[in-house]
């Protein structure tokens, strides 16, 4: 009951969060000096009525304080405009472009977790070769994403595989593999943490097999774990943007490079307030997990 | 730790000889005339990736300097007065929500590409971080009883910040500036990938890695060569972290 009342405040509170990050967006979109319209048509002269019905469609013929308040309605009725480009609601662009993102985060966060398990037992619990580890995490953990995809890339084309435009493939092997080496790095620290601790010690005298106590140790390090890995996956829905465009994969990330490179306002806007919210989303879901997790952190 | 710093004060040395567009020797592989070839406009690859390389690490420096200043200067404001301590903790919440990438996008649509744009993703990524350490930190200097003591002698607040915090903190600081070389060597080149950053007549790691991969099929060399740099100079930045880390240990 009084997890409830916690939970139903947080929610209370990260709604307001997203009410003022949306306002600041649109008077960030709007402080910043310069013309979508005159970017959009370069060099050439636009006529006045052309102009007006732009300004109009992307809502910039109003003062700001009267538009504000219309811009935060419309984006909580659904109605997020159109695309300059494409005869379509920027919200379904989003919404198709974020379904594709999440095929690519559930798989890539399923295969990291189980992975740093895997990795965290041989590397306590069979090997002594612990310098081995250490060189490895830090190999993959300091080598970014970006670097990632480029040797694999290159890799492909060595082993002369054909290089799929659109697969989910290979950007779920890229992010993957980036991200289990900073996930297990945070995970492996946690667990010499752990290793510290006297009920460790307990646990061996007692005669645990050391599966058993493997487990307990698990347990005991989730919290960290699962917000670095909830706190990834916010990050790969908010667009992998370099890995996505990397191999042309329909996510987030490709949505939003798209959109940029063809200066297509609303659906830059739109992509900002999703991500966002995702973002907002996600923190929340940390702050719930730990106090599921970890008993000293509730404070209802 | 010498070393790289050698490495890259040698890699500031080149100046801009680099833009020398040679339309007839495009994508060209390794040759004799240009030992790491030629990128889509005939341009000297070596030539393009030390240059490329300098300007990363020029973002990247001063990217980190200003966020560790500013960061300094909020941060310690903020664990003197409490006033600004809300005002500002409630600022960097937003700033951490609103995706950095968008708000550069934004000004990218609306002015145009630059280097000014990436020093401000750095920056603004980097800076709530900051703040939250160096406030943490001169925190817990300002509960010591021996500044209490300073206090009680009459010491004014900037004679205690000058000759106390400044004094304790300025080391952590440097480690700090030390510990984030990669992770934003790592930023800038996705920053540049996208295109949102620099455009293309300034070179960095980033913007030859997008070339290489739009040219893949045709000239690899590219790629190859770039992704090659990057990760044996990410290294030797991990093998600096590395030391230092080992160095300010045994403080």
């Amino acid at each position: 009951m009084r997890f409830a009342i916690a939970v139903i405040r947080k929610a209370a509170l990260s709604l307001f969060l997203v009410v003022i990050s949306i306002t600041l967006i649109y008077i960030l979109a709007r402080a910043v000096p310069g013309d979508p319209v005159t970017v959009l048509y370069g060099e050439m002269t636009v006529d006045e009525n052309t102009r007006q019905m732009f300004l109009q469609r992307l809502g910039l013929d109003k003062p700001i304080y009267v538009q504000l308040p219309i811009f935060v309605l419309r984006i909580f009725s659904g109605d997020w405009g159109k695309s300059i480009y494409i005869d379509r609601n920027v919200i379904d662009i989003i919404r198709e472009s974020y379904i594709n993102s999440l095929k690519l985060v559930i798989p890539s966060t399923a295969f990291v977790l189980l992975a740093a398990l895997a990795i965290g037992y041989m590397d306590f619990a069979i090997s002594n070769n612990t310098g081995l580890y250490v060189t490895m995490v830090s190999l993959f953990s300091a080598i970014p994403s970006i670097v990632w995809g480029a040797v694999f890339l290159v890799f492909l084309s060595i082993a002369e595989l054909p290089i799929v435009h659109g697969h989910l493939l290979p950007p779920l092997v890229t992010l993957s593999l980036a991200g289990l080496g900073i996930v297990y790095k945070i995970f492996r620290e946690t667990l010499l943490d752990v290793l510290q601790q006297p009920f460790i010690q307990t646990y061996i005298a007692l005669g645990y097999s050391k599966f058993q106590i493997y487990l307990k140790v698990v347990r005991f390090s989730l919290p960290p774990l699962i917000s670095a890995l909830l706190y990834r996956s916010g990050l790969i829905l908010a667009g992998s943007i370099a890995i996505e465009s990397m191999f042309d994969y329909p996510g987030m990330g490709f949505q939003f490079k798209i959109a940029f490179e063809s200066r297509d306002y609303p659906v830059l806007i739109g992509w900002g307030v999703a991500v966002t919210i995702t973002f907002i989303v996600v923190y929340t879901l940390i702050d719930l997990l730990h106090m599921f997790l970890d008993p000293r952190v509730r404070r209802y | 730790m010498l070393f790289v710093f050698i490495v890259s004060s040698f890699v500031l040395v080149p100046n801009n000889v680099v833009n020398e567009i040679d339309l007839e020797k495009r994508l060209l592989p390794p040759n004799p005339h240009n030992v790491l070839g030629t990128d889509n406009l005939g341009r000297d690859l070596g030539l393009m990736i030390v240059a490329g390389t300098r300007n990363t690490l020029i973002i990247v420096f001063v990217s980190l300097a200003l966020s560790i200043i500013i960061g300094l200067f909020l941060g310690v404001l903020a664990a003197i007065s409490t006033l600004f301590s809300v005002i500002i903790d409630k600022i960097m919440i937003l700033v951490n929500t609103i995706p950095i990438i968008f708000i550069i996008a934004i000004i990218a649509v609306k002015i145009g590409p630059g280097v000014l744009n990436i020093i401000l993703a750095l920056f603004l990524y980097f800076l709530p971080l900051f703040y939250r350490i160096i406030k943490t930190m001169a925190l817990s200097l300002m509960a010591q009883p021996y500044i209490e003591a300073v206090k009680a002698l009459g010491a004014s607040y900037s004679y205690i910040l000058v000759h106390y915090i400044l004094k304790e903190v300025a080391p952590y600081i440097l480690s700090l500036f030390v510990f984030n070389i990669p992770t934003s060597i790592a930023l800038e080149m996705a920053v540049n990938f996208i295109g949102v950053g620099l455009d293309s007549s300034t070179p960095s790691l980033g913007t030859i890695i997008g070339w290489g991969v739009r040219y893949f099929t045709m000239a690899p060399h590219i790629l190859i060569i770039s992704t090659a740099v990057s990760i044996v100079l990410i290294l030797a930045l991990s093998v600096l972290v590395e030391k230092t880390s080992k160095v300010i240990r045994n403080l």
